[in-house]
C-alpha cells in the first residue's frame, strides 16, 4: 500500500461524517457571509445598530461606518465634488486629511487572511497619528486651507459670510435651540462636532443621491437628505409645541461645495 | 466649547463695528419657502440720517433676498463670502443698513406686511 492509498484508507471511515460538516460548514458560511453583507444595509434601512459578528467586529465596523455605500462609490463621489473655484484647492488637503487616511486605512488593511493574522497593536500606532494630527483640525475635523476657511473630509467648504460673520458661527445656531423662534429650529446632536460629522455624511450620502431629494435654485443647491436615524431634534416654537420631535433628515444648503446653512429636519 | 481661534477675529470685527446685526429684534414678513426654516426679516438699508433709503427682505438662513416684502416674488442670492446689498452693493450685514425697526419699517412703507407672530430676538435665547 502506497501513502496514497493509507491516505484514502484512513479518510474512508469518516467520509460520511466528513461530508455532513461540510455541508454544515457551507450553510454556515453562507449565513454568516450574508448576515455580514447585508448587516450595514438592514441597519441604514431600519435605523437599528445590528451587532457585527466578533472576530472581524474591528474591520467590518470601520468599512460599514465609513461607507454606508460601496466603498468604491464613495471614493467615486469624492472625486466628484463640485468645480468650484475653492474645489481645487481642497483636493490636496483632502487626500491627506488624516480623518480619512485613518478611513481609508481600516477600510483596506484586512486582508482575507486578516483576521488570522496576529499584529501588535495596529489601533495605537494609528490612533497616535491621528489624535497629533487631530489637534491641527477645527473641532477635529476642519482643516484650514487657507485664513478662515475650512474643509471637511468630505469636502465641505466652510467660508466667512452670512450675519453672523462666519458659516461656522451660523451652523453653531443649530447646535443649540431656540425656544423664542417662531416656527421651527433643527437642532444637531453633538454640538459642533457632531454637527459638522452629519453635515459631512450628509453630504456623502447627497453626492451618491443616496436618499436625497434635491432642488437647484440658481447657484444654491439645497439637499434633503434621509440620515435613517436620529441627527438632533426640531427645536424652535414650533418644535416645543410638539415636544421635540426627533429630526432624521438634513436639509444642506450649498453654493457649489460651499456650505451657506444646514439643519435636522 | 470654545470657538477656533482663526475666524473669532472675524466675528469680532463684526460685533465691535456692527453690534446690531445680530443682536437687534428682527421683524419678518414670513417664513422662507425656499429652505423652510428661516425667517425673512427685514433690513432697513442706505440709512441717511439713520433712515432707510431703501428695504430688503432677507433670509436668515439661507440669505435669499427680495427686494418687496413679498417672499412669493422674485428672490435673488448675494454673494455667499461677502454679500452685499443688491441696491447700493454696501456690505448687507455691517454696512449703512440694520435689522429695521419698527419706525424703518413705518417709513418703507412695508407695515401692513410684517407678521407679528414672527418677530424674534435672537438675546432673547442666549442662557
Amino acid at each position: 500500500m502506497n501513502a496514497s492509498e493509507s491516505r484514502s484508507g484512513a479518510h474512508r471511515p469518516s467520509g460520511k461524517k466528513g461530508k455532513k460538516t461540510t455541508v454544515a460548514g457551507i450553510v454556515l458560511a453562507v449565513v454568516v457571509g450574508g448576515y455580514t453583507l447585508l448587516r450595514p444595509s438592514i441597519n441604514e434601512a431600519t435605523g437599528w445598530n445590528l451587532p457585527a459578528l466578533p472576530g472581524k467586529q474591528v474591520a467590518k465596523d470601520s468599512v460599514a461606518d465609513n461607507s454606508p455605500s460601496p466603498v468604491s462609490e464613495k471614493k467615486s463621489s469624492s472625486r466628484s465634488v463640485p468645480k468650484q473655484t475653492e474645489s481645487a484647492k481642497p483636493l490636496t488637503p483632502r487626500v491627506e486629511s488624516p480623518t480619512r487616511s485613518e478611513r481609508d486605512e481600516s477600510a483596506q488593511s484586512p486582508g482575507p487572511l486578516a483576521s488570522k493574522m496576529t499584529r501588535g497593536d495596529p489601533q495605537s500606532g494609528t490612533s497616535a497619528v491621528s489624535n497629533a494630527d487631530k489637534s491641527d483640525l477645527e473641532y477635529g475635523l476642519l482643516r484650514e486651507i487657507s485664513p478662515d476657511r475650512f474643509l471637511s473630509p468630505a469636502g465641505v467648504l466652510y467660508t466667512p459670510g452670512s450675519a453672523e460673520g462666519h458659516r461656522l458661527e451660523h451652523l453653531r445656531r443649530h447646535t443649540e435651540d431656540q425656544p423664542n423662534r417662531s416656527g421651527k429650529h433643527g437642532v444637531f446632536d453633538g454640538d459642533m462636532e457632531g454637527a459638522l460629522v452629519t453635515i459631512d455624511k450628509a453630504y456623502e450620502k447627497a453626492q451618491a443621491n443616496q436618499r436625497t431629494t434635491k432642488e437647484v435654485d440658481g447657484k444654491r443647491t439645497i439637499y434633503t437628505v434621509d440620515m435613517g436615524k436620529r441627527v438632533g431634534f426640531v427645536g424652535g416654537r414650533d418644535g416645543q409645541r410638539s415636544r421635540n420631535p426627533m429630526a432624521r433628515r438634513v436639509r444642506l444648503v450649498l453654493e457649489g461645495n460651499r456650505l451657506i446653512t444646514a439643519f435636522p429636519l | 466649547m470654545a470657538q477656533p481661534e482663526s475666524f473669532r477675529s472675524c466675528l469680532e470685527v463684526n460685533s465691535v463695528t456692527h453690534p446690531d446685526s445680530n443682536s437687534d429684534v428682527r421683524h419678518s414678513v414670513g417664513s422662507c419657502p425656499i429652505c423652510e426654516q428661516g425667517l425673512c426679516s427685514i433690513r432697513a438699508c442706505g440709512l441717511v440720517d439713520d433712515k432707510p433709503s431703501h428695504g430688503l427682505v432677507v433670509c436668515d438662513e439661507c440669505e435669499a433676498i427680495w427686494l418687496q416684502p413679498n417672499v412669493q416674488g422674485v428672490h435673488i442670492y448675494a454673494d455667499a463670502e461677502t454679500p452685499k446689498c443688491p441696491i447700493d452693493q454696501s456690505p448687507l450685514y455691517h454696512g449703512n443698513n440694520r435689522w429695521a425697526t419698527l419706525d424703518d419699517i413705518d417709513r418703507l412703507g412695508w407695515s401692513d406686511a410684517v407678521n407679528p407672530d414672527l418677530t424674534y430676538q435672537p438675546d432673547s435665547d442666549d442662557s
